[in-house]
């Protein structure tokens, strides 16, 4: 089973972000992700399911944005530990 | 098959153009798909021109063939306003009456509430990929309009002559070295927590979101403390 913090969601994140997902595409790569614009796309409308590491990756991009105006994490990771 | 699988089928084919994919197939695939944009999606579409006749080369659901038709049949539709113009065009039964006046009959008398047309870019004939819906706001949210785009660009990808891979707006490549280098610091980081700790990748960025969450500072700022401590370490 996995764990996921309280949070928003990757959707909401991006949502209350008002990132485009070209922006949130860059900031991945920023966090070391691989996974291709479109695929980042599908990944936070939930078309496709990512496993925790590809989730905590695309949360940590979105936080990096709310970082950078002063809120604090407000999007939830799952933990990838526990699946392991 | 399952729905997620079928969007990594069409991701991984429209990302990879070379790889020998067969279009017809996926691009069924993909209009069976539209069902994902809404729930209320009762049909999907594809509109080509060809010289100055409207066909419907491929669909999903022979609803969405009839009101295609429908369309065709009275001279003008949404479906044909998107792929002549090359312009998104929503459709409401209950207000766009006057504009549509043959085709708002025949999908009142389906049951279609609405519709949305998306024009095909890069293709060789002017198209649009059409959805149909059973709800007046079936594809008014922030996620259907989304989705939507989406799927439009994955089929102007599988109908492009020649095949591309799709993208989004292009991003400067400035910006992508940007984010490489600071991927790299990250990477760094990692490598220094997989040597001293013995972990894996996976568990040493867990560590660097853990610190940047509990000290409520930026990965990066965390990943350069790492190196530097790393740094003065091997010095020692």
């Amino acid at each position: 089973m996995t764990s996921t913090d309280s949070g928003l969601s990757l959707q909401e994140g991006m949502r209350l972000s008002g990132m485009t997902f070209p922006e949130l595409w860059l900031r991945h790569i920023a966090v070391g992700g691989t996974a291709g614009e479109l695929e980042l796309e599908a990944y936070v409308l939930g078309l496709l399911v990512p496993d925790n590491y590809q989730h905590n990756l695309i949360a940590q991009a979105i936080n990096e944005y709310f970082l950078d105006i002063g809120d604090d994490h407000p999007v939830a990771y799952r933990d990838a530990a526990a699946a392991e | 098959m399952s729905t997620h699988r079928q969007w990594a089928q069409l991701l991984d084919a429209v990302s990879r153009p070379d790889a020998g994919h067969d279009c017809g197939d996926l691009l069924r695939q993909a209009l069976g798909l539209g069902s994902d944009v809404a729930p209320e999606t009762v049909g999907c579409s594809v509109t080509e021109i060809v010289g100055s006749r409207y066909s419907t080369p491929a669909f999903s659901g022979s609803l969405a063939l009839d009101l295609d038709r429908a369309q065709y049949q009275s001279g003008d539709g949404p479906c044909m306003t998107a792929a002549r113009e090359q312009q998104h065009q929503h459709f409401d039964a209950t207000t766009d009456q006057g504009r549509f006046p043959g085709f708002t009959e025949v999908a009142i008398e389906q049951g279609v509430r609405s519709s949305v047309s998306l024009p095909l870019i890069g293709v060789a004939r002017p198209s649009a990929i059409n959805l149909y819906g059973s709800s007046r706001h079936a594809f008014d949210g922030e996620r259907p309009r989304a989705v939507a785009s989406l799927l439009a660009r994955c089929v102007s990808a599988l109908l492009a002559e020649p095949r591309l891979a799709a993208g989004s707006a292009p991003v400067p490549a400035s910006e992508i070295e940007a984010a490489q280098a600071r991927a790299s610091v990250l990477a760094r980081a990692q490598a220094a927590l997989v040597s001293r700790q013995q972990l894996s990748q996976t568990a040493a960025f867990d560590i660097l979101t853990g610190r940047s969450r509990a000290e409520g500072r930026s990965i990066f700022e965390v990943a350069r403390d790492v190196v530097t401590a790393d740094g003065t370490e091997q010095t020692r």
